[in-house]
């Protein structure tokens, strides 16, 4: 019998084991924390799941579904980086979400992430992931046609009569995903972390510029679905672009 | 400046963790060697490292393709649209899933997809077991979740015991969609009478008139041979071939590189077996073989995608009757699975 593959078989599972050990590696001194906490608005003001807004295209809108990846979480300081998460999956349609995560103490000028997964997580193969791992089985988010994940779902309920009052007609449904609509976005940040100490690192997302940052609006009636679709790929790089452009640090 | 890393221990502190997502078995229990009987001329096939087959590993994934249990009890396996009597293709245009609803392609032939690059038509998926996903998941095919589907079947023999032999752990996603793949990659053809006289030197095989028909097929006129090459009669790449000019059903490959040139652009299916894998093209489309030679000789719509290897050709009925026969040959003699 070879024994050479259960020798290194026991050598992964000591080094798998020692690696699960989190944030061992890092001297606890000069370690503070922050309390990310991913807010949803609308137009400024706090999102409520259950009111019907007005939306730039003169529509009335409803939310039923905010959920989407955050990727490559970085706090940027003048001469450090830190990268609080590869990778985790927010579902804001009900409130808020809040990650309290360990940060080197310093002075933190900028947020960095990407929208969506970067190429290298994007194409992971989702069944060597834990089921309930943010990329696993358990995140609803898997694209198995592409073997990608979605980046973004965006779903609710739409009339395009402004006027009308009652339920809401026609559904909507915006799903992205694909390498090419991944958005990386910079924000400023006035961000002091002292060591043996947790500050709030709020990230707003405003869900009226889903559909319009101002110059471009997109309505409902030029697409209420898009699934990836590279018939309508222009209107999802709108969609990717809008999404984006949706966040904003205080 | 330009911002440096913080520390090389927090560094690998972040691979490690990293580490942590990645779920492969630690161990590969103890498990009788699988040696897949490849026939004259075959390739050995590209074999993934982490998941080299096992008697037990091929074992459990023929039993979960032939399991009604992948949609959750609701009359659908792999095989119900993948026919082991029809190379493992389906004998209707578009198959029916669990909702009684069809796709939007026809279900190919699994003969030889050991071979294949990147799975389905459009190439979107790269290995046998990421593919597996697709038709659990898939609304139109059994609309299952993987997870669900192995939390039914873990407990229960001989998942149970096979799963731990084979992968060193309990029934999950990773083993049902690593040992499917290794059951497929043992679906090879390569036992026709095409076979016997091309790589087994049996100049009897085939008629006069089957080898008149190879000479078409091999042809400059016809061009056939110019896609439809090597041991599995495909070249496993992506063409239009001027099958419509409306694609806002099926963009084809393009539907994965979203390059507007790959429009329209389908993988070359594999020959073998063809008598047995009607209708035809990626929307099952064409019943025959005489309408796809029909389609082939008629040059095709004038696509600006379509591959200059298809253009008009004008065949006399007895060529044309002879390509057919010639086709008629590339039908295995013996099952494509041969395991117990
Ligand atoms: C409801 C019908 C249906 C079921 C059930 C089904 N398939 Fe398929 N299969 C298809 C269709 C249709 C295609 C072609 C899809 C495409 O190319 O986009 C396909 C394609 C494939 C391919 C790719 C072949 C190639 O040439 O690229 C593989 C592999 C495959 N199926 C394996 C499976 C396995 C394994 C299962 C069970 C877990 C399964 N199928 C269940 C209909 C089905
Ligand atoms: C330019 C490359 C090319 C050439 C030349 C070509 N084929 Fe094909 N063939 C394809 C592709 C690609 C498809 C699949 C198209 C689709 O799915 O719509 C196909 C489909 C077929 C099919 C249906 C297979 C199936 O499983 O659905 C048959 C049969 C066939 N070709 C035979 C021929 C014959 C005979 C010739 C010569 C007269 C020929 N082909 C020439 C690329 C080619």
């Amino acid at each position: 019998m070879n024994i050479r593959p259960f020798l290194l078989a026991g050598l992964a599972a000591v080094a798998l084991l020692s690696a699960c050990h989190k944030g061992s590696a890092v001297d606890p001194e000069g370690q503070g924390a922050v309390r990310l906490s991913v807010i949803p608005v609308w137009n400024g003001a706090p999102f409520d799941r259950m009111q019907v807004y007005l939306n730039a295209a003169d529509q009335r809108e409803q939310i039923q579904l905010v959920k989407f990846y955050l990727a490559r979480m970085t706090l940027v300081a003048p001469d450090v980086e830190h990268e609080l998460f590869d990778a985790d999956l927010f579902n804001i349609t009900n409130g808020p979400e809040t990650r309290i995560l360990p940060v080197p103490a310093g002075d933190y000028q900028q947020l960095r992430f990407g929208l969506g997964l970067p190429p290298d997580l994007n194409h992971t193969d989702i069944a060597t992931v834990p089921v309930n791992d943010p990329l696993g089985n358990n995140s609803g988010m898997y694209w198995t046609w592409a073997t990608m994940y979605r980046f973004l779902l965006f779903e609710g309920r739409f009339d395009n009569d402004p006027q009308a009052t009652g339920l809401l007609p026609f559904q909507f449904s915006w799903h992205t995903g694909l390498d090419t609509l991944y958005r990386e976005r910079d924000l400023p940040l006035a961000l002091e972390v002292p060591a043996g100490d947790t500050v709030d690192l709020p990230l707003y997302v405003d869900l009226a510029r889903f559909t319009t940052d101002g110059a471009d609006t997109l309505s409902f009636a030029d697409i209420a679905q898009f699934h990836g679709e590279v018939q309508s790929l222009p209107l999802g790089i709108r969609i990717a672009d809008l999404e984006q452009g949706a966040f904003c640090t205080p | 400046m330009i911002p440096r890393r913080i520390t090389v221990p927090l560094l690998v502190a972040l691979v490690l963790h990293a580490g942590c997502r990645k779920d492969e078995p630690l161990a590969t229990a103890d498990d009788d060697a699988f040696t897949l009987e490849l026939p004259p001329g075959a390739p050995v096939p590209p074999v993934p490292e982490a998941n080299r087959p096992t008697a037990t590993r091929v074992a459990l994934g023929k039993r979960l393709f032939f399991d009604e249990r992948l949609s959750l009890g609701r009359g659908i396996s792999c095989a119900s649209c993948h026919h082991p009597v029809r190379a493992f293709s389906d004998t209707v245009a578009l198959s029916v899933g669990v909702h009684g609803t069809t796709g939007f392609r026809n279900a190919s032939s699994l003969a030889n997809v050991a071979y294949h690059p990147a799975l389905f038509r459009d190439g979107g998926v790269p290995t046998l077991e990421q593919q597996v996903l697709a038709p659990v998941h898939d609304e139109a095919e059994m609309d299952a979740d993987i997870n669900v589907v192995a939390t039914q079947l873990a407990g229960e023999e001989p998942y149970r015991s096979w799963s731990r032999k084979a992968y060193g752990r309990d029934l999950d996603p990773y083993v049902i969609t690593r040992a499917i793949a290794c059951y497929e990659r043992t679906l090879i053809s390569g036992w026709s009478r095409f076979d016997r006289f091309r790589y087994r030197n049996d100049a009897s095989a085939l008629t006069a008139e089957e080898l008149q028909g190879w000479t078409v097929f091999t042809s400059a006129e016809t061009n056939c041979s110019g896609c439809h090459s090597g041991f599995d009669l495909s070249d496993h790449d992506y063409h239009n071939i001027g099958t419509s000019l409306d694609h806002s059903a099926d963009p084809g490959r393009e539907r994965i590189t979203l390059r507007p040139e790959d429009r329209g652009k389908f993988k070359t299916p594999t020959l073998r077996n063809i008598a047995l894998t009607a209708p035809y093209m990626h929307d099952g489309s064409m019943a025959t073989l005489e309408r796809v030679i029909g389609h082939f000789a008629g040059g095709g719509v004038a696509d600006p995608n379509k591959s200059p290897l298809v253009h008009s050709f004008t065949l006399s009925d007895a060529d044309r009757q002879a390509l057919i026969a010639f086709l008629h040959t590339l039908t295995d003699e013996r099952p494509l699975d041969r395991l117990p």
